[in-house]
């Protein structure tokens, strides 16, 4: 098989861009890693959030397996939207539990930053989208099986139930703040 | 079971939860939670807040024994 310069050319550059990217990820990362800082308490329920984040993983994958192999080769979706799925699933876990336990933001992180944040991803997405429910060429669905355009809506679900869960949270401490303060006020 | 010896120290001292998590170098929710009694700190920590508060560990930390 005689392979083109232009195969050859895309091959390069493809594999320049990963690298790239993975450059990029481990400096943002070294960067964000030195100026976190988590105390004990924080880093132990992040330990059990990784936990329960990693056997979401696994059971997820599991029923998937389960579901596909007594499917007589049925496949919901297709090669990338179902670890895509699995992957949010896990992330979405893990930072619910760590918001809930106080452990996902470090000791000099603002809360409000993130509620932004994810306020706005979550509202790019449902953007996105709501623009491509009537474009035929962007179909969630072929035949039969969910398309790797269904990334927004997932990503949709995922930024909205950590938007929810940073603004439930973020509800439920400020009630706990005025009892805390009234408390100490009424003991002082 | 709560630990009032260290809420005590801290109201003693007119440090507020927030202010003594900066001392030791925590978050303000762990000073609440080892106040509540929800998380048990390790030595270090332990230790950390006891020189913050100017105590020692039996007098912040140690559990009396209660007699039945």
């Amino acid at each position: 098989m005689l392979i083109s310069p232009a195969y050859i050319f895309d091959l390069i550059a493809g594999m320049a861009l990963i690298a790239g990217i993975a450059v990029m990820f481990y400096f943002v990362g070294r960067k964000s890693r030195r100026e976190k800082k988590y105390d004990e308490r924080q880093s132990l329920a992040r330990l059990k959030a990784y936990r329960a984040a990693f056997w979401t993983f696994v059971v997820l994958l599991a029923i998937n397996a389960f579901v596909e192999s007594t499917g007589d080769g049925y496949r919901w979706g297709d090669a990338i939207i179902e670890p895509f799925l699995f992957i949010c699933a896990a992330i979405t876990v893990f930072v619910v539990i760590c918001i809930f336990e106080d452990a996902y933001f470090a000791l000099n992180e603002k809360r409000s930053f993130y509620l932004w944040m994810f306020g706005i991803i979550a509202f790019a997405n449902s953007f996105i989208f709501l623009g491509n429910i009537g474009n035929y060429n962007c179909a969630y669905i072929e035949n039969g099986r969910v398309t790797f355009r269904a990334m927004n809506p997932v990503v949709l679900v995922m930024f909205a139930i950590l938007f929810a869960s940073l603004a439930i949270k973020a509800l439920i401490s400020r009630g706990k703040e005025r009892e805390r303060s009234r408390d100490e006020e009424g003991a002082s | 079971m709560k630990n009032l010896r260290l809420k005590a120290a801290r109201a003693a001292r007119d440090l507020s939860q927030q202010q003594l998590a900066d001392l030791v170098g925590v978050s303000r929710q762990t000073i609440n939670a080892i106040e509540m009694g929800d998380y048990n700190p390790t030595i270090n920590l332990c230790v950390a807040v006891c020189r913050a508060l100017g105590k020692t560990l039996d007098e912040l930390f140690w559990a009396e024994e209660s007699h039945t």
